[in-house]
């Protein structure tokens, strides 16, 4: 839907060249899409090709998204960049948890995706990452190239800048308990 | 006395040393580092019971990157599971090709044709290089220094591309294979690799101008972390880190597999001879900047000396090495990577351990960082400059 | 030896002179250690008894001759088909070098040696050598964490790379998936 602007209130035209309308989701979107901050959260190999986005040659900075924090509470991006273990899947949430909404998550590498290379007999290796937090990004590839982050990162400005950016997401997280809750409910049933 | 004053470089005990080093104790506090910080390097999480700035005691808790490699290795035949070598340590994965190949082939007895020894020991000199760069760089990060990072991204640059060419990826490439390369490399290839290595010979002082002469550089890690010779050989410390702590052994020069036994290099050993001890921080990072010359003397020679031919055994199409063990070991730029093989006569192994230099090297720090400042204790996590994949696997 | 391996086409292999060093040496000063030993081929080895393990590895650190001043690897190898468990030690010596005569006498080119432990496979347990090299301590957790031997006389024993309330011991031939684990679901490989 495009955004109102000016013209369709019909206003004074005197009035039209010095005020702008708009609404408020769309002027925050705005400023969310071009301020992003990931955490710096390198989990493998995918880390490395996120530093690599972070530094000389690819400057994830051009699209405003190259602060990288340290801390998950000053952050609103999540760069899943590497394998999520069983021992590392807690900590991961508790990271989640812990950053402030509105908060976006990139799932970047095959192992994210999906558990990648180790789905099969990896049995430390959580298999995908949206069984832990909700994902709004999936970024194939192992390791993904620079490119495919930046426009990782692109996909992800236009759909905040879309507002779509909670509703439409899988939340496997929520579908995953929602089964553990009918599945016990179907057995106290039966029971 | 503080273990920090009676250690800086200039031996003198500075003014405003904590006193809870000497005489007075306060409470102490557990606390915790990692894995989510950016100093441990990924995954990495450190339990710190300090007091005050004062490390008492730590332990490392690894495991967070645990990715049954060495199981996957039973599953899938040998040539499937050779990807997953890459993946060990990602920082250095043709060295890990390399000696995860040898192992495999050992077993059965293969013979690797000529020019693709040498296209093994170039590639992985090359990454070698490109490694350090990366550890040099994010040394510097760590001890808050972001330009070096940056310069040394663009020399690393150059280099990734180098191998995206020959393999047609930039981090974990599947290009040694059982039996030889997966590819020749073309004239132009290496008219391009010379190039890179005079780039990065040229660079280097700048490097150097930025880290190992920064007055600022040498106060955060001389004398500090000091790992010495007896420390480190029971720890089983091995690659840099050894080397720092005056052990003059490179299993290049002292073990030589591959042909490593035909090129002239020098092994550099601590302590520098520009500051600090044997052993601490300063040497240990001294000693990677000088084994960046070193490889590129190892390149030149073998691109030197390289013949033509082919680049591929004849591999039987399912490769099954007869019954055996095999124990393999390589230089890789964070120590000695070794892998014992256990082949069942099938075409997947019976049971394969990988040796990762990283994981003895971290577990020395529960010994040595005890009465480290908490500041001086990322400095030394960083000079071990370990990588997480290699430590879980 | 040396003649041996000189002669091309030699009717026997040659023999790994660390190990023989190493086995001549052990067998002087504790006979009833020694059970076994290969000492040709790639993977030369000697296989003591557990209660010997640690004689047998305090002689091979300290004896002047031999010095293996670092234990490089520790692992455990199942083998259902025996009902056993193999405890491999790789041993190197980083105060003596070795001499450049060694490459061409022995097939292996890399001058470490090798012990090897057979115990029960429902009582796997060794004597711990962590007292012997403190770089043996981390290994011997993960041998414990991965293939499940135990280790006797030392500290704690705890699993190192796993969660500690992880199921079994992943490496053992008849390890099973779990299906899941605090919530988040495990797809077997058998279900894929
Ligand atoms: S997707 Fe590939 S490169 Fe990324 S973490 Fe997984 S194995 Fe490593």
């Amino acid at each position: 839907m495009p955004e109102p602007t000016a013209q369709d209130y019909q206003l004074d035209p005197e009035l039209q060249s010095s005020v702008i309308l708009t609404s408020l989701e769309w002027v925050k979107g705005w400023g969310r899409r071009n301020a992003l901050w990931p955490v710096s959260f390198g989990l493998a190999c995918c880390a490395m090709e996120m530093m690599a986005v972070a530094a000389t040659k690819y400057d994830i900075d051009r699209f405003g998204a190259g602060v990288f924090r340290a801390s998950p509470r000053q952050s609103d991006v999540m760069i899943v960049a590497g394998t999520v273990t069983h021992k590392m899947a807690p900590r991961v949430r508790r990271l989640y948890d812990q950053m402030p909404d509105p908060k976006y998550v990139i799932a970047m590498g095959a192992c994210t995706v999906g558990g990648g290379p180790y789905v099969k007999h990896g049995y430390h290796v959580v298999q995908g990452v949206d069984l832990v937090v909700p994902v709004d990004i999936y970024l194939p590839g192992c390791p993904p190239r620079p490119e495919a982050l930046i426009d990782a990162f692109r996909k992800l400005q236009h759909r905040i800048s879309e507002k779509r950016g909670d509703t439409l997401r899988f939340d496997a997280v929520e579908k995953n308990r929602e089964d553990q809750r009918r599945k016990a409910a179907g057995g106290e049933a039966a029971g | 006395m503080s273990p920090r004053a009676e250690s800086t470089s200039t031996g003198e005990v500075h003014e405003g040393q904590p006193l809870v080093g000497r005489d007075l104790r306060t409470e102490e506090l557990v606390f915790n580092m990692g894995p989510q910080h950016p100093a441990t390097h990924g995954v990495l999480r450190v339990v710190i019971k300090s007091d005050g700035e004062v490390v008492r005691s730590l332990e490392p808790h690894i495991g967070n990157l645990h990715r049954s490699s060495e199981k996957i290795g039973e599953e899938l035949p040998y040539y499937q599971w050779l990807p997953y070598v890459d993946r060990w340590d990602y920082l250095a994965a043709m060295n890990n090709e390399h000696v995860a190949c040898m192992a495999i082939e050992r077993l059965g007895g293969l013979e690797v044709p000529e020019r693709a020894e040498y296209i093994r020991i170039i590639v992985a000199e090359v990454q070698r290089i490109l490694s350090h760069l990366m550890a040099i760089g994010v040394y510097g990060l760590d001890l808050g220094a972001f330009t070096p990072f940056l310069h040394q991204f663009r020399e690393r640059e150059r280099g990734l591309d180098l191998l995206d060419h020959i393999a047609g990826a930039r981090l974990l490439y599947h290009y040694v294979r059982i039996g030889g390369v997966k590819r020749d490399v073309s004239k132009e290839w290496i008219d391009e690799l010379e190039v890179f290595l005079d780039a990065v010979e040229k660079r280097l002082p700048d490097y150097n101008t930025l880290l190992l002469h920064n007055h600022i550089f040498q106060e955060r890690t001389c004398g500090i972390g000091v790992i010495d010779r007896e420390v480190a050989v029971r720890w089983g410390v091995t690659g840099p880190a050894l080397r720092a702590a005056g052990v003059s052994w490179d299993t290049r020069r002292d073990a030589p597999y591959s042909i490593y036994d035909r090129f002239e290099f020098d092994v550099p050993v601590g302590p520098s001879p520009i500051a600090g001890v044997a052993g601490d921080c300063f040497a240990r990072h001294w000693l990677r900047v000088r084994e960046v010359t070193e490889s590129v003397k190892i390149v030149r020679q073998a691109l030197g000396q390289m013949p033509e031919g082919p680049v591929m055994a004849r591999v039987p199409k399912s490769y099954k090495p007869p019954v055996g063990e095999v124990y393999v070991r390589g230089e890789n730029p964070r120590g000695e990577l070794a892998t014992y093989m256990v082949s069942e006569g099938k075409d997947r192994a019976y049971r394969i351990r990988c040796r990762g230099p990283s994981f003895s090297n971290i577990a020395v720090i529960t010994e040595v960082s005890e009465g480290l400042l908490l500041g001086d204790l990322v400095a030394m996590i960083g000079s071990l400059d370990i990588v997480l994949g290699e430590v879980d696997r | 030896m040396t003649n041996e391996s000189d002669s091309q086409g030699s009717e026997a292999p040659p023999e790994d002179p660390v190990t023989l060093r190493a086995l001549a040496l052990l067998r002087k000063a504790h006979p009833d250690a020694v059970v076994d030993a290969v000492t040709t081929g790639r993977h030369p080895y000697i296989e003591v008894t557990a209660d010997g393990l640690c004689d047998a590895c305090l002689l091979l650190r300290d004896h002047d001759e031999l010095l293996y001043d670092c234990c490089h690897l520790v692992t455990g190898v199942d083998r259902p088909d025996d009902q056993q468990i193999e405890v491999v030690y790789h041993l190197v010596s980083y105060a003596r070098l070795p001499d450049d005569e060694y490459r061409k006498r022995a097939e292996k080119n890399d001058p470490w040696v090798a012990l090897k432990v057979r115990v029960p496979r429902d009582k796997p347990e060794v004597p711990t050598v962590s007292n012997v090299w403190t770089g043996a301590d981390w290994h011997e957790r993960e041998t414990y964490d991965l293939v499940g031997v135990i280790f006797t006389g030392r500290e704690e024993l705890r699993r190192i790379l796993l969660p500690e309330d992880w199921p079994g011991h992943p490496l053992r031939k008849d390890w099973e998936f779990p299906v899941e684990y605090h919530g988040v679901p495990i797809v077997p490989p058998e279900a894929q």
